[in-house]
């Protein structure tokens, strides 16, 4: 068992107030270690022990100075009496009105269970410890091209050498990168495994220890065949053997010898991997003359030296690009910049705006419920005038009256933050059917500690938001005024009234904030869905393919195992084409490659720009869809021996040759020999590769023949649904290599609506909590107006009486109701600006202040706040002004 | 303190000092003393207490320690002071007047 559980009591102790640490905690634990108990009894017993130090705190703080010699609790007996006294009453008045109750704990239930749903979200993505030991010291480096338009690059093997030789900030640096691979020997069917290629010194920098065997020894790297498994990939597939350590299991038709077990790393930050395998050069998946021209496949992280900042080591990374940029002219990557970043934030830098707009969004939501439940206390307590001016009368003071009301908001509060921790338990249970999926959660999002404790701050905080205004109102009158007007329906009407209203201006200007928001998403989201990509997924199956080194040592074998499958989907009934492609449109695999025009002074290698450049086979372009606008379609005479040719995008074109056909002309393209030399056979249309909201400025094809890789993706058009033909295409691949796996192949749509799955997340949650919000705020105009009418029914009833008319009772009412409405719509237009600028990232298609959007909204909520008024206008006219004036 | 006013120490107090009066004791010992007058009170509620009358100046506190096992064994032990002993005298004076002349209320 660790030590863990006593080092957090010993903390948790230290918090004690008043020495309370030296005063009781330690003689009580050394008292209990002398028990000599069993180490759970211990900790059992120090548990315990540490509440009841805590109730005796709190008993001591609640009844004032610590020595008492005379009638030690009698002053403590008579503020605990009140305390329990006040606490017994607010809780029989709640019960005494379970319809108002109710509604109370239903809206703070479900506004506290979003913040506590959010809180748990924060908690898993950027408060809770990484399994690493020391993690804050972590850190990562990456790439970044000159313009900043790409970034998180990962680093080639001469680039990772160099900055592992020359670097001091850090105790040592470490690489990964990924790697699919085909087990054999286990099992009747090869195994498709995701693996990662390692340094050697990679656990060590993560400071990860085995939980059986070892990891990797210094000298390893590149050199022995040796394999560090996850517990997983133990359990899963071996079974749990007790002898996992020193068996040997076959990768890609290679031996490679079980040295250790490690606890599954996080998804997070590893993915889904399952083996690791210290052959960060030899298994790159690259030629050794790409790799060694710069190509970047390694992702590498460090552990900063004790003292030494992020700030230093960036500066220090900057100076060793610098360095590296000056003595390799010729590298593919000599004119990237290098960043460093925590590792944290690496992990879950993309998804802050989103969470920070949800948080936002939430907070929205619980100030709306708090006004509206304010509103509701604010005309229950002077409802209770009577009441109040008799306990003044009696002698209660005002700070005791407060304190009364006061305990009845924080109960409120309290049981709906008990209500609404269920509710963020379900919405965290429905997470991954919204998509959460997109998100880099490490397992389960459970309500932690931490999130406990924030919730409860956040119900706190909500009884004394939602109680003081209408508590120090309803105890300022003086007895006696209070008690002349008894029964009157005048005392202290005005200014309660102006606090009603302000509060429904106030719950009407943040729903429009959120409504505008929520409606921003859907109208980016449904952009977004609309916008043409460029390729047409519907039909379209792709599948990763690995080609082992071993099987497939050359280009010339990749070939002929490409065009041999090829040569049997093309056959197959129910296919219409196929290809071969790295990587296929929106899978996140997408290759740079330096570029220059071929023609006039071609600037030199570390100069160029980086382009998106892919490998596909001929066919690819009818496969996806992918209009030829000019020129023509690769085909198999662009063979490995033929002229160089290339493809490029309409955009592409336009920006490298603006004012002449770009057919025939050439583009410098790769760092081999200092870049190939390509003609452009043919202009292809723009595609959305990357990213759905992002255009491609610049995009290159180039003949798989002529720029061969061992790692491509199988992309099929079918007739029909595209997953039905997953066995024909898995039997081609086959029946010409029985021993490789077909890796996760999917639909293109699916992988399309994937990549919109984190926007889809944030609308989803935002219009929810819009919705929530505009329930809340026409329930919050509803409660106004009915008060205000039931107030005034003398008045309504005089009016009748004198010969106003239905109409123009309606009509009092009504404009009485809407003029707070519209003053929120006014002031929430303004925090529309405010909202508008965070949201302004997640955006697409649509300005965070287009006036659709705002009019739209503005509108849905003038329409709910008039029918709000309405009904309670309606019920106004029936009053029967004989029995209002007798009332009265 | 004039027999007629309210002794300085609670009963509790009482029984703590008067424990202390013979020896120097630990507080896991006095807690057993108090458990024999029918007094139970945890850990933290003891020594809590014996704070404050290490506060009040009648007793004084403080760690002594031995090696069981190979391990270290701390132990809060306590020894009254001289104005606990005071303290003392004047609570045990007060109950034997008030209880003498309540004697002899009780043999009329």
């Amino acid at each position: 068992m660790s030590d863990r559980i006593p080092r957090l009591l010993t903390r948790l102790a230290r918090a004690l107030p008043d020495g309370g640490f030296a005063r009781m905690w330690e003689p009580s634990l050394e008292d209990l270690r002398a028990e000599r108990r069993t180490r759970a009894g211990f900790l059992w017993r120090a548990v315990v022990m540490l509440a009841e130090c805590y109730r005796v705190a709190l008993w001591a703080a609640l009844t004032g100075p610590r020595v008492r010699q005379r009638e030690p609790q009698a002053e403590a007996i008579g503020l605990m009496d009140t305390l329990i006294q006040d606490a017994r009453y607010a809780g029989r008045m709640l019960a005494k009105n379970p319809g108002f109750t109710s509604v109370a704990v239903i809206a703070l239930a479900l506004s506290i269970g979003a913040n506590a749903a959010i809180f748990s979200l924060i908690d898993s993505l950027f408060v809770r410890r990484l399994p690493y030991a020391h993690a804050d010291s972590l850190i990562r480096l990456w790439g970044q091209s000159t313009d900043g338009r790409q970034q998180r690059l990962p680093a080639s093997v001469p680039k990772f050498e160099h900055l592992r030789r020359s670097q001091h900030s850090s105790v040592a640096l470490a690489a990964d990168g990924g790697l699919a691979v085909a087990m054999t020997g286990v099992g009747d069917q090869p195994q498709h495994v995701i693996a990662s290629v390692v340094t050697d010194n990679y656990f060590d920098v993560l400071d990860v220890s085995p939980i059986a065997g070892r990891t990797f020894l210094r000298g390893e790297e590149d050199r022995v065949p040796v394999v560090v498994i996850t517990r997983q990939f133990w359990m899963n597939r071996l079974l749990s053997d007790p002898n996992a350590v020193g068996r040997t299991l076959t990768f890609d038709s290679r031996a490679y010898t079980v040295v250790g077990i490690v606890n599954d790393l996080p998804a997070s930050d590893v993915g889904r991997v399952e083996a690791f395998l210290p052959m960060p050069v030899e298994l790159s998946g690259l030629p050794p003359e790409l790799r060694q021209r710069g190509v970047g496949y390694l992702r590498i992280t460090g552990r900063l030296n004790p003292g030494v900042s992020i700030e230093q080591a960036r500066a220090e990374a900057a100076i060793l690009a610098e360095q590296y940029r000056d003595e390799n002219r010729e590298k593919a990557d000599s004119s990237l910049h290098e960043t460093v970043i925590g590792l944290r934030e690496d992990l879950t830098g993309n998804v802050r705006p989103a969470i920070l707009t949800l948080l936002a969004a939430v907070a929205l939501v619980l100030l709306i419920a708090c006004s509206n439940v304010a509103n509701l206390l604010t005309a229950r307590f002077a409802g209770r005038r009577r009441e109040i001016a008799l306990r003044a009368a009696l002698g209660a003071g005002r700070v005791r009256i407060v304190r009364l009301f006061l305990l009845e908001s924080l109960t409120l509060s309290g049981l709906g933050a008990i209500a609404g921790l269920g509710v963020a338990r379900l919405c965290l249970e429905m997470l991954p059917a919204f998509g959460a999926t997109n998100l880099p959660l490490d397992g389960v999002v459970t309500i932690t500690p931490t999130v406990l404790c924030a919730t409860a701050s956040v119900a706190l905080a909500s009884g004394m938001l939602m109680g003081i205004f209408p508590a120090l109102q309803a105890a300022r009158p003086s007895a006696s005024d209070a008690l002349k007007d008894v029964g009157r329906g005048v005392w202290g009407a005005k200014a309660q009234h102006r606090m009603r209203s302000m509060l429904v201006a106030c719950q009407v200007s943040l729903s429009l904030m959120l409504l505008v928001g929520a409606a921003l998403l859907i109208a980016s989201f449904a952009n977004l869905r609309r916008q043409e990509p460029g390729f047409d997924p519907a039909r379209v199956l792709t599948a990763d393919v690995s080609l082992p080194a071993s099987r497939y040592p050359d280009a010339s074998a990749q070939q002929q195992f490409r065009q041999r499958v090829l040569d049997r989907l093309r056959v197959s009934p129910g296919i219409e084409s196929a290809a071969f492609a790295a990587g296929v449109a929106l899978t996140g695999l997408d290759w740079n490659a330096p570029f220059a025009r071929g023609d006039g002074q071609v600037p030199t290698l570390h100069e160029r720009s980086l382009g998106l450049t892919r490998s596909v086979s001929p066919g690819y372009f009818a496969t996806m869809s992918i209009p030829v606008v000019a020129g023509r379609d690769f085909s198999e005479h662009d063979a490995a021996e033929s002229p160089r040719v290339i493809a490029i995008s309409q955009s592409t074109a336009r920006k490298l040759f603006p004012d002449t056909d770009a057919i025939g002309k050439t583009i410098v393209t790769g760092s081999l020999d200092g870049g190939t030399r390509c003609e452009i056979v043919g202009i292809v249309g723009d595609v959305r590769s990357v990213n759905l909201a992002q255009r491609n400025d610049v995009e290159f094809y180039l003949p798989f023949t002529q720029r061969p890789l061992d790692v491509a993706q199988i992309v099929v058009r079918t007739a029909g649904d595209p997953l039905r033909m997953l066995n024909d295409v898995r039997a081609a691949v086959r029946g010409v290599d029985p021993e490789l796996p077909l890796n996760q192949p999917r639909a293109l749509v699916d992988v399309a609506d994937a990549s919109l799955g984190q926007r889809k997340l944030l609308m989803t949650l935002l219009g929810t909590f819009a919705g929530l919000a505009l329930l809340l705020a026409t329930v919050g105009i509803y409660s106004v107006v009915a008060y205000l009418v039931g107030e005034r029914t003398g008045e309504i009833g005089v009016r009748l009486a004198l010969g106003a008319s239905n109409a123009d009772v309606l009509r009092l009412v009504t404009l009485d109701g809407l003029r707070p409405v519209t003053a929120g719509l006014a002031i929430g237009v303004v925090g529309v600006a405010a909202f508008g600028r965070l949201l302004a990232t997640q955006l697409y298609g649509v300005s965070p202040l287009d006036p659709r959007v705002l009019a739209a909204a503005a509108s849905a909520l003038g329409v709910v706040g008039l029918i709000a008024c309405l009904v309670p206008a309606r019920r106004a006219t029936r009053i029967d002004p004989a029995i209002a004036l007798r009332t009265n | 303190m004039s027999p007629g006013t309210l002794p300085t120490l609670t009963h509790l107090q009482f029984i703590v000092i008067g424990a202390l009066l013979a020896d120097e004791q630990s507080g896991k010992d006095l807690r057993i003393e108090l458990k024999r007058h029918g007094v139970r009170r945890t850990g933290p509620a003891f020594y809590q207490m014996m704070a404050r009358l290490e506060d009040s100046g009648w007793i004084d506190g403080f760690y002594t320690q031995e090696i069981v096992d190979a391990q270290i064994i701390k132990e809060r032990r306590y020894r009254v002071k001289p104005a606990g002993v005071r303290a003392w005298n004047s609570t045990r004076d007060f109950y034997a007047s008030v209880s003498s002349r309540f004697d002899r209320v009780a043999h009329v």
